[in-house]
């Protein structure tokens, strides 16, 4: 892979050059941004083209939005808004609401729910398992449970922050933590009650 | 209760690795392509975003105008009726191409 050559021009004026007809320059603003905006779609999407998509998306906005960029606050906080939003679009437009069973599960899945049940102090948290069960569980809430439970518990982001990101009120960013949350819990114990662990 | 504990148990998973943040390589050249394409269609675009702000001046225009025929001065010359008014203002110019001649 060739490495791109370094700009040493601050986003802001990387910014001005490509409102002043240098559309060039955006691709500044996406080598330099491109990772931290993948890694975001990727708590959101499964599959690779999904996530790619979304990352697409994302830089296309951030294009024809640029006029309203204000460069009193950092790029990088306007495009992960931008980012946010763009991913909860895509969540509420691939919305799946479906019973989760047990029988559902791959081996790794069913195995760390049963070593959890024996020894639930001695289940590892870095195992595969655990992180697929999350993504299945994940995958079930609904988009505002999702992203809020996504930004508040994973990202460990503060409720201000969040009200930023997604432009809700601090106080429905907290109704809906609290909401997400208790979904999350009913969706687990529907789980443990079924299979009787 | 339990479901709570292992709901802290799998997010906990979820916090010790987060997702990758490496990029297929050249991504920002399918970017950019797609710029360009959005780009070629720019005229239309740009054809389209004047006729939407001219949209609101020439509403605002009409609603003065209409505002102003309604509440403004009466035309002293008006006749009383309005068929009268509208063959007068439709044959002025005819009138006056007449009276040039």
């Amino acid at each position: 892979m060739t490495e791109p050559s370094p700009d040493s021009r601050t986003d802001a004026e990387v910014v001005r050059a490509v409102l002043a007809g240098d559309t060039n320059s955006f691709e500044t603003l996406v080598l330099r941004y491109q990772p931290r905006v993948f890694a975001s779609a990727r708590r959101y999407a499964r599959r690779e083209d999904e996530v790619e998509d979304i990352v697409q998306e994302v830089f296309l906005k951030a294009f024809g939005k640029l006029e309203t960029f204000r460069s009193e606050a950092p790029f990088e906080h306007w495009l992960m808004r931008l980012a946010v939003r763009t991913c909860y679009d895509f969540l509420r437009a691939h919305q799946r609401r479906r019973e989760l069973t047990f029988t559902e599960f791959t081996r790794e899945e069913s195995d760390w729910l049963e070593r959890y049940n024996a020894e639930p102090d001695q289940t590892p948290e870095s195992d595969s398992g655990a992180r697929e069960l999350l993504q299945r569980v994940m995958g079930q809430l609904t988009p505002d449970a999702r992203l809020v439970i996504t930004l508040l518990e994973l990202e460990d982001r503060s409720v201000r922050e969040i009200a930023k990101l997604t432009g809700w009120s601090e106080s429905l960013v907290k109704v809906r933590a609290f909401r997400a949350r208790r979904q999350m819990r009913k969706m687990l114990q529907v789980l443990l009650k079924s299979e009787r662990l | 209760m339990k479901a709570e504990l292992i709901r802290q148990r799998l997010l906990a998973a979820g916090r010790s690795l987060p997702p990758a943040d490496h990029v297929p390589y050249a991504f920002e050249k399918r970017i950019m392509a797609q710029l360009g394409r959005a780009k070629a269609l720019e005229p239309w675009l740009f054809w389209n975003r004047i006729l939407w702000r001219c949209a609101g001046p020439c509403v605002a225009l009409t609603l003065l105008v209409g505002a102003l025929a309604w509440w403004g001065p009466g035309d002293i010359q008006a006749s009383d009726s309005l068929t009268a008014d509208l063959e007068t203002v439709v044959y002025a110019p005819l009138l006056m191409a007449q009276e040039v001649w």
